[in-house]
């Protein structure tokens, strides 16, 4: 069936209808419609056109809701196939609240990759933020709310950050397009959007919701949070920064970080989300190389580590699944209960080394190729020796996961829990794709933005590419013995986070909240006194002054005329005599004044 | 002043100011008969209402209606205007009186409070004095109902009656009355000896109605005296009567000290600085910016202190204070951006937060407790309260398309316009601070285990004559991001902003 030429569905469109009406759903057969958005997504999404669709008029701007290049086009195929492996590896979940919170999760991401303009991607941005913080708190434990807020307090950050880039973008720039910086010429807006986007992929020092979160979320929430929010971010730093030397640096740096955490982190699920940083570092650094062959490196490298990315997290969550554990010190010898799993592992942990013929090569190996042409800021050839370093790191973190897991002498507690079948087939879809993907490089390759100068195995990238993971697995069993598992955690950034938090409460709101308190009472203790007081003096006032002046009055009456009684005798000659005296007193008064 | 052609003579504002005024007598008169006498509350309210909407359509075109009673004094009179920013005071509280009611009935008969007869004529005398303020032409008619306003809503905040309720009332009346007669009478007489008259420059909000050869000083005292003396807009440091006023019972703190008592005041200080100062002032006196500096000030100290508080009520208290001095600090900015998001935040903010306080209300009555931290778990026996209330936290943090993004996004707006990024920074770090005073709530509730005190088990949702206004507020204050112009169109034609 072909869709009328020029006409667009937005592949979110059905994620949020059902997300919106999964609650009232009675019955037992709403798990089925869980398909349907997925399944359509994937035929709209391979039927796309390049274009602009779907302009909204919203408060005087326009929105623009469905924005096809060649740069969101990749990551729209590649969310469309991930949300239908997510689905799958889900459906056993019977609490309707996970799937509202996922499909809304999807949704955004979908939305947030077609945006053409900032307005809509700071809407599902903001969706998205929201939506994945319930992914964690749904595993209903004490310290996974604690961990969702922390989470959620972050991704607030970051949404809040782009929107004052976005507003500030406007007031310079007089549009809201969602396009490209200078990135030789970076203003403070610049700068706040670069914040954002850097929050949500997981770039040191802001890294930490991801490495807390990700081992906090329910089993199929994991694999989410390691596919959408991450590669949006992604996607919207590639938009953005192509060429930013900074992000060669930040890149590195975030690679060397995560892979050295991740070797000496003990929970399996953490193990990954270091590795996952990692990655997601080297993504970075080479969209920060001012070339499109790095660039398209960072984009395979990201459509590659999704799928291995995704396996590896479900193939972890089936283990924590059946084994109830998550520390690595407390497994082990897995090999034989889950080999099914325990070779998914495999092929999802040589894809993350960059083995050739599994699929993360090609972007490892363009990223590397298109550092040693680099000139500045950092010469090619010590570009090149860091990130080997980093990727060695990589190696030694991704396979102490299964050899410790599943072919060390540590024992399990016995019985297992069996998997779901939904599970299993989920898992071997995304292995399939990992599979194909290294096996033919050309799948994965025609989705990428530029062409490809070169073909992705050439004799001396294959031999170079055999070397590096040989002497990654040499070095692991040389140093095996330091890298044992146990079962405590190391110290990261989190706890500088929750010291900014408690350093707020105690320098700002206690002392503030002790001042208002006192403030509160001086009405009662200075102005109620006060009133009292006047009223005292008042009183004291009316009652000596006022009436005693009356009192007065009247006594002075009294005493006058008494007197005048006394000067009364009773005989005439004498008043006469008086008479006489005061008229002339009174005359005289007259006639000389 | 040359006549403004827009300006009509109308009855028309003064109908619901007089069907708001009859309605407590009737109320009295069906005393014995409950539910005679609620439906009294909910008819008037509607009546209210309706009339409130009729005037729409007119003053959306541009006309402003115009109404005087009698007069007092020469330049005194009793007189009503209706134009874009009364619209927008009038339409929630007479809208939201209705839900109200519905809330009040199932509150006061679940808890079998005393002395309802008084509470609900109480709380229609208080609505009365807010539809007046929302239609007052002059200051002195809007003295008179901001006086009418604290008056009658004390017996409701000392409604139980008990000694703290005696205290909390006390210092209600000591603020709110102490203050206005100290300073809002005073700058009222400066005014009217000034100008000669009180009535509001109407049509213009860049004009005012001071002499431009008035001394200025004088002029910058007067203004600190009005703001000092409208002090139902809680600024610091006049704001410790709003937390002492939680005492009353919930749907006077939802209704009356979330939307009808604290807006007036916000509403008052709007009307003052652009229908009596006017802009154009404003700017010259180099007023616009302190004012926004303090009121931005209030904004965070208050977020930061809700952040301590455990008590449900006193932290939705706080954050109201917070909450308030966005509309000043929106109107103090003095761009049309600051202007629009200033004044639309009035009916903006009013909904999540009644919802805010409604749910508090309906935890009340099913537990009888307040403490936040003995909240654990509470949401899974009371899924639609603790729904209302995460839906308006998603509204303050900005979450789109609902009221609260509305808001922030014309504020911040107005405060890039002004050039001002401290005003911008302090905005965003207020939607962080909501989300952290705000979030813990919704997750102690839907996602902790309970606290080993409490037995879960007693409780049930709250009556539906309760949750059902509740819930239909917060979908309303999600909605309307879908229509913007809902309340923004009034601004607009207030301040003849065109697009």
């Amino acid at each position: 069936m072909n869709l009328i030429e020029g006409s667009f569905l937005h592949p979110a469109t059905l994620f949020v209808i059902l997300g919106l009406i999964l609650p009232f759903l009675r019955g037992g057969i709403w798990r089925v419609l869980l398909f349907i958005p997925p399944v359509v997504a994937i035929f709209l999404t391979l039927q796309l056109h390049l274009g602009r669709y779907w302009e909204v008029d919203y408060v005087g701007q326009v929105l623009v809701l469905g924005r096809v290049d060649a740069l969101s086009l990749p990551f729209t195929i590649l969310f469309a196939f991930m949300s239908l492996i997510c689905t799958t590896f889900s459906f056993h979940v019977r609490d309707k609240a996970q799937h509202v919170a996922a499909l809304f999760f999807m949704a955004g991401a979908f939305g947030s990759v077609l945006a053409g303009d900032y307005w809509t991607l700071y809407i599902f941005w903001q969706g998205m933020t929201v939506s994945s913080s319930f992914l964690i708190w749904l595993n209903r434990r004490p310290d996974a709310s604690k961990t969702g807020f922390l989470y959620m307090m972050i991704l607030l950050l970051s949404s809040v950050l782009l929107l004052a880039g976005i507003l500030l973008r406007e007031r310079v720039l007089g549009n809201f397009l969602f396009s490209s910086a200078d990135a030789d010429f970076m203003w403070h807006f610049d700068w706040l959007i670069l914040g954002a986007f850097a929050i949500n992929a997981a770039v040191i020092p802001l890294h930490a919701w991801m490495t807390q979160g990700l081992p906090k979320a329910t089993i199929p929430g994991a694999v989410l949070l390691s596919i959408f929010g991450i590669k949006t971010a992604v996607y919207a730093m590639a938009r953005c920064f192509v060429g930013l030397d900074l992000l060669i640096i930040l890149g590195v740096c975030t690679a060397l970080y995560g892979a050295a955490y991740a070797i000496f982190s003990n929970n399996i699920r953490r193990i990954l989300a270091y590795l996952l940083v990692a990655q997601v570092g080297l993504m970075v650094a080479g969209i920060g190389m001012d070339s499109k062959m790095a660039l398209d490196g960072a984009i395979a490298l990201a459509y590659a580590h999704t799928f291995y990315m995704a396996l590896l997290l479900m193939a972890m969550g089936s283990v924590m699944y059946a084994t109830r554990e998550e520390l690595l010190g407390r497994l082990g010898n897995l090999s034989r209960k889950l080999p099914f799993v325990a070779a998914l592992t495999l092929i999802g942990i040589f894809a993350l080394c960059a083995v050739p013929f599994f699929s993360g090569f090609t972007g490892v190996s363009l990223i590397f190729e298109e550092a040693l042409k680099l000139q500045s800021p950092i010469p090619g050839v010590f570009l090149v020796l860091v990130l080997a370093l980093a990727m060695t790191l990589i190696i030694l973190g991704g396979l102490r996961l299964p050899f410790f897991l599943f072919w060390s002498s540590a024992e399990t507690k016995e019985p297992l829990r069996p998997l779901h079948r939904n599970m299993v087939v989920a898992m071997g879809m995304a292995g399939a794709f990992c599979l194909v993907q290294g096996i033919f490089p050309e799948v994965l390759n025609h989705h990428l933005p530029y062409p490809l100068e070169e073909p992705s195995l050439t004799l001396f990238k294959l031999a170079v590419g055999f070397l590096f993971p040989a002497a990654g697995i040499l070095l692991f069993m040389v140093l095996r013995p330091l890298l044992r598992p146990g079962t405590n955690e190391l110290p990261d950034f989190e706890r500088v986070y929750g010291l900014i938090g408690r350093g707020i409460m105690v320098v700002f709101s206690k002392p503030l909240s002790w001042v208002d308190a006192i403030w509160s009472e001086i009405y009662r203790t200075v102005f109620l006194r006060a009133f009292y007081f006047m009223a005292r003096i008042s009183d004291f006032f009316d009652r000596r002054g006022i009436d005693g002046a009356v009192n007065q009055t009247a006594a002075s009456v009294m005493f006058l005329s008494r007197i005048s009684t006394r000067l009364q005798s009773g005989r005439l000659q004498d008043q006469l005599a008086w008479m006489m005296l005061l008229a002339l007193a009174v005359f005289a008064l007259i006639w000389f004044w | 002043m040359t006549r403004n052609p827009d300006i009509i003579n109308s009855i028309r504002p003064l109908i619901p100011v007089a069907v708001t005024f009859a309605a407590p007598f009737l109320i009295r008169l069906m005393a014995k008969k409950e539910n005679r006498r609620e439906a009294v509350s909910f008819v008037f309210a509607s009546i209210a209402f309706l009339a409130v909407v009729s005037m729409a359509p007119g003053i959306l075109e541009g006309k402003i209606y115009t109404y005087t009673l009698f007069r007092i004094l020469p330049g005194i009179t009793l007189s009503f205007c209706a134009d874009g920013l009364s619209m927008v005071f009038a339409l929630i509280s007479s809208f939201l009186w209705i839900l109200t009611t519905s809330y009040n009935i199932g509150y006061m008969r679940t808890l079998k409070e005393h002395a309802q007869t008084r509470y609900y004529i109480c709380f229609g005398i208080a609505v009365f004095g807010a539809q007046g303020v929302a239609f007052a032409g002059n200051i002195f008619t809007l003295y008179l109902f901001y006086e009418i306003i604290t008056l009658f809503t004390y017996p409701l905040v000392a409604h139980y009656q008990s000694k703290d309720a005696f205290e909390a009332g006390k210092k209600y009346l000591v603020y709110l009355l102490g203050t206005s007669k100290l300073f809002f009478l005073p700058a009222m007489i400066l005014t009217y000896v000034l100008c000669g008259t009180l009535d509001f420059q109407l049509g213009d909000i860049h004009k005012g109605i001071f002499p431009s050869d008035a001394n200025p000083v004088l002029l910058i005292v007067i203004y600190i005296l009005f703001l000092a003396g409208l002090t139902k807009t809680a600024i610091m440091p006049l704001h410790s009567w709003l937390p002492s006023a939680m005492v009353a019972p919930t749907p006077v703190s939802g209704l009356l000290h979330a939307v009808a008592v604290v807006k007036a005041g916000a509403f008052s200080v709007c009307r003052i600085m652009l229908s009596c100062f006017g802009l154009d002032s404003l700017h010259d006196l180099g007023l616009g910016m302190p004012t926004a500096y303090v009121a931005g000030f209030t904004i965070i100290a208050a977020a930061l202190i809700a952040l301590t508080k455990d008590d449900i009520k006193a932290r939705i208290a706080y954050s109201t204070v917070s909450h308030l001095s966005y509309i000043v600090m929106g109107v103090a900015m003095l761009t049309q951006g600051g202007v629009e998001g200033g004044v639309s935040a009035i009916a903006h903010d009013a909904f999540p937060k009644i919802t805010l306080f409604f749910a508090a209300g309906c935890i009340m009555v099913v537990t009888g407790s307040k403490k936040i931290s003995l909240m654990n778990g509470l949401g899974r026996r009371m899924p639609w309260t603790f729904g209302a209330f995460a839906l308006a936290t998603l509204s303050f943090i900005g979450l789109a398309p609902a009221s609260g993004f509305l808001s922030k996004f014309y504020l911040i707006t107005g405060a890039t316009d002004a050039g001002q990024t401290v005003l911008m920074l302090v905005i965003l770090a207020s939607v962080l601070l909501n989300m952290a005073y705000f979030g813990p709530i919704v997750i102690r509730g839907f996602f902790m285990p309970p606290v080993k005190s409490v037995d879960l088990s007693q409780y049930a949702e709250a009556p539906k004559t309760m949750v059902v206004p509740m819930f239909m507020i917060a979908i309303i204050s999600i909605l309307i991001g879908f229509y913007p112009q809902t309340f923004v169109s009034f601004v607009e034609v207030y301040g003849k902003f065109w697009r």
